[in-house]
């Protein structure tokens, strides 16, 4: 259990996080989600005792983690992949790790194997591909056996293969009962992974809530429908008290559930080609819940595809 | 490739009481310091050079002893003459060394792990620069009396030789091996106060070799006050093995550690003020 009260971090005049106050359970993946430079790191390195905050605390089940007596063996972090020696081997790296919490050799073998760096264990890690430092740094996450993981922007930059990789381990790590946390600007990783969402954003709380509710609190989910009797239709749909519109060569339903669009078609003899509701994308209700807290807007284009194009952007 | 759950063995803390510390981290950063190949590459050429050096001088005032005025003979140090490649060369060496103990992990970012699996950060710092200046005294020491070796039995042929029971010859040796060790760790100090190899670096070759020769453009009579004073600037001055120092402006052997050690001590306190002191 993390919990953070009033947590604030000031940067001469700017504020990185502001009176940020909020709880993270075992037993989930919480994602902690924000656009780039809305203060998810500084947060994260506040916890680990890394950053001292301006104002407010943060504790490790009731207590501040410098004080923790073997930290390793409570919190397992990985901040940075590439933030190892590279002329050190994968093996030396870890067992310099475990030493200092009086963690056995035999458990640097262990997780080598959990991530399956076993092969490359004597190898220096500067050979390393990004995906292969991955899963070195989460090995050396995962030396102390801890409760609570934290992972920042785990996927950054990962292939399709080694982002399912980390979002099945992450879920089996939250299935055995531990505390999760996942930091991501990615909204669409978040939908596959995480139960809870914290959203900061200008390093503020945006939103502490389910994945459901996050969803739920975007404006706008309508059934779309297909078919050549659209008049009849939207007369029907306006009588029953849902709202219409045109969505390109379809017809958007909104305030009525697909079951009853299906029912009011049926009932006035309307043929339906199509009929489908509109997934609103985390992504959606993330822009529209941090339009305003974006540091630097960039132009947005015609077809709104920011998730890919924020990926591409960081190549 | 399966996300294998991690249900082995939770390593046990022993006793509840318990905590990580000192031990653990010692081990830790020997670990760090011995898996590293720059470590070794450094540390011979730490060797290698300060051998050729005394080779090179040694040899060659032997070759030329024959030629030599009776007042050259008389000035020469054989001591001196042999150990100061040691004490020139290493510091370059050591200073490189020392600074990288820390900096290389400011600019890997892997001082961020280190500091989160021990969060006290004065042990982190501490276990460091020991484990350091034993790496560095188990090489200077030895090395200082190899280059003597060295370069006295290269002499052998001008009969002028120093051996380790004549006055002073073993309090130079000593000094030297105990200069380069503090070399090393000012530079460490130096490179937990910078944060960057390249500045630090540059801080220490500026403080060691650049301020000895600024301070030339005094007054000779500030200099002569001055230049004792300086970190480095009385090195090669205070291995001599003719009584008191060559430079009478200088303090005795021991006093220039004590003076290089004074600093030394400041730089390492300052970093272990700032280490605790800033984000990491």
């Amino acid at each position: 259990m993390i919990e953070a009260r009033s947590l604030t971090k000031r940067y001469g005049q700017t504020a990185a996080v502001s009176n940020l106050s909020f709880t993270i359970r075992p037993g989930m993946v919480t994602g902690f989600l924000g656009p780039n430079g809305a203060g998810k790191t500084t947060t994260m390195r506040m916890i680990l005792g890394l950053d001292y905050p301006t104002a407010g605390s943060v504790t490790i089940g009731g207590v501040p983690y410098a004080r923790l007596a073997y930290p390793m063996r409570e919190v397992g972090a990985l901040l940075e992949a590439r933030a190892v020696h590279g002329g050190r081997t994968a093996r030396s790296t870890l067992l310099s790790l475990a030493q200092t919490n009086d963690i056995s050799r035999r458990r640097v073998d262990e997780v080598l194997g959990i991530v399956g760096l076993t092969d490359v264990a004597g190898k220096r890690s500067k050979g390393f591909s990004l995906g292969m430092s991955q899963r070195l740094g989460i090995a050396a996450a995962l030396l102390g056996d801890p409760q609570i993981l934290m992972f920042d922007e785990p996927v950054n930059g990962l292939d399709p293969e080694g982002i399912v990789w980390i979002r099945t381990f992450m879920r089996s790590l939250a299935a055995e009962g531990r505390t999760v946390l996942v930091s991501s600007h990615l909204m669409s990783e978040m939908e596959n992974t995480a139960d809870h969402l914290i959203v900061i954003g200008r390093g503020h709380l945006i939103a502490d809530c389910s994945m459901a509710e996050f969803i739920a609190r975007s404006s706008g989910q309508a059934v779309l429908v297909r078919t050549p009797q659209r008049d009849i239709l939207a007369t029907a749909v306006a009588a029953a008290g849902g709202t219409v519109s045109n969505s390109g060569d379809e017809l958007a339903v909104r305030g009525l559930t697909e079951d009853q669009v299906a029912e009011l078609a049926f009932a006035n003899g309307v043929r339906v080609h199509h009929l489908a509701p509109t997934k609103v994308s985390l992504e959606q209700a993330f822009m529209e819940l941090t339009a305003d807290s974006v540091d630097y807007h960039a132009e947005l284009p015609a077809s709104r595809e920011p998730a890919q194009q924020s990926t591409e952007a960081r190549r | 490739m399966t996300a294998v759950t991690t249900q082995e063995v939770r390593p046990q803390a022993g006793t509840a009481h318990r905590r990580a510390g000192l031990p653990g981290t010692l081990r830790s950063e020997l670990t760090k310091i011995i898996s590293v190949r720059s470590t070794y590459w450094a540390l011979a050429l730490l060797v290698l050079a300060s051998v050729v050096w005394s080779i090179a001088f040694c040899a060659g005032t032997a070759a030329h002893w024959a030629h030599m005025s009776a007042q050259s003979r008389a000035g020469f140090d054989p001591t001196q003459s042999s150990v100061i490649g040691l004490v020139l060369l290493g510091q370059l060496v050591i200073a490189v060394l020392g600074a990288l103990t820390i900096t290389a992990e400011y600019s890997t970012q892997a001082i961020r792990t280190s500091l989160t699996v021990m969060p006290r950060r004065g042990v982190v710092y501490g276990a460091k620069a020991a484990v350091f200046a034993a790496v560095a005294v188990a090489v200077a020491f030895p090395a200082s009396f190899l280059v003597w070796f060295v370069g006295q039995r290269l002499l052998a042929s001008t009969h002028a030789e120093a051996t380790l029971g004549q006055p002073n010859v073993l309090r130079a040796v000593l000094a030297s091996a105990i200069f380069v060790v503090l070399c090393g760790l000012f530079s460490y100090g130096l490179g937990a106060v910078l944060r960057s190899t390249a500045g630090t670096i540059t801080t220490a070759y500026g403080f060691m070799f650049l301020l000895p020769q600024l301070a030339r453009a005094l007054p000779t009579s500030w200099y002569n006050d001055a230049i004792r004073w300086l970190p480095g600037g009385q090195f090669d001055g205070a291995i001599s093995t003719s009584g008191p120092p060559v430079s009478s402006h200088l303090f005795s052997t021991w006093g220039e550690i004590a003076v290089f050690a004074g600093y030394t001590a400041v730089v390492l306190i300052a970093g272990a003020v700032l280490l605790r002191r800033r984000d990491a």
